[in-house]
């Protein structure tokens, strides 16, 4: 049992400190960077909306939390994607499908 | 001969019966599961708020002025250094480094605590000036109304997970202080951390929604 154990923690990947203050160090950037499209509304980009920056880096920021805070990326057992993608299917139909029936009415 | 394999099974099932019943992937996939059913509560709510700023859309955008984006954004880049030093706890605990380990915790709930108190202080701050549902500040203002409706909910709820995954963090800490949580022994730990890194991504949503608004 114990070797099982231990076995089992052996398969588990130590993520490294670098690793980590990486993907902190982007987080921080991409918020700043949505902040700053969001309060001065860069008239160089005019294609580069607020809204439109949100939809686009909010989920890159979400996909780096998931994939190296959460250690999906590291996780052997396909479960947890196969599991994360049923979620995000559910949330699209639901959102979509509301939407659908708001924009059509 | 087959006496002595009998006598080394029972002595292997006696030795089992003292070591606690252990299942990583079991634990994982049940927390896993219990942060989906999160996100569908959040999902929701944000349906309920991308209706409702499709037809309060001009009283949307200009509840939005009323909020405080650097408290907001400060606010976000605590939640999210949270997450970091949580996330490099579980490291420390499996390179053996105890001491990091309860530091880079206790970061993580000092952290967690700041993020409260700075969103209290906003909430206070905007009943003084009136912003809430039915106050006489938005009397006849039906669009904001709504949307500081959605703001206490969203926020308000947010703001309970918090509460909890500081809860559960503290009993994280105090696990490992005394040694229940080891190299070999981190699943409670590791779920913890995945609670508090899905409050993390669900502010990660709310910021834009409400604090970028306008």
């Amino acid at each position: 049992m114990e070797r099982e154990a231990a076995g089992l923690e052996e398969d588990v990947h130590v993520v490294s400190y670098m690793t980590y203050t990486l993907v902190w160090g982007a987080l921080v950037i991409l918020t700043l960077l949505l902040s700053a499209v969001s309060v001065f509304h860069l008239k160089e980009l005019p294609f580069l909306t607020p809204s439109l920056a949100a939809f686009i880096i909010s989920p890159i920021k979400a996909a780096l939390v998931v994939f190296y805070f959460m250690h999906l990326k590291y996780e052997k057992n396909n479960i947890y994607k196969i599991m994360l993608m049923v979620t995000l299917s559910i949330l699209i139909i639901f959102l979509g499908l509301t939407w659908i029936d708001v924009a059509l009415r | 001969m087959s006496d002595l394999a009998g006598e080394r099974v029972t002595s292997m099932e006696e030795s089992r019966e003292h070591e606690p019943h252990r299942d990583y992937t079991g634990s994982k996939i049940g927390m896993w599961l219990f942060l989906f059913s999160e996100c569908m509560l959040f999902g929701g709510l944000f349906v309920l708020y991308a209706m409702y700023r499709a037809d309060f859309t001009s009283a949307f955008l200009a509840g939005g002025k009323d909020m405080n984006t650097f408290i907001g954004v400060f606010n976000t880049i605590v939640l999210l250094t949270g997450s970091w030093t949580v996330a490099m706890s579980i490291t420390a605990v499996q390179r053996n480094q105890k001491k990091l380990a309860i530091g880079l915790l206790s970061t993580t709930i000092v952290l967690g605590a700041l993020f409260m108190v700075l969103k209290l202080m906003e909430w206070g701050d905007h009943i003084h000036h009136g912003l809430y549902p039915s106050s006489s500040a938005l009397a006849g203002k039906h669009g904001l109304q709504v949307f500081f409706s959605m703001y206490y909910v969203m926020t308000g709820l947010h703001g309970l997970h918090v509460i909890a995954g500081m809860t559960v963090l503290i009993v994280m800490l105090i696990m490992l202080i005394r040694g229940k949580i080891t190299a070999e022994h981190s699943v409670a730990l590791e779920n913890a951390a995945l609670y508090w890194h899905l409050v993390d991504i669900i502010w990660i949503f709310l910021l834009p929604l409400f604090y970028l608004a306008a």
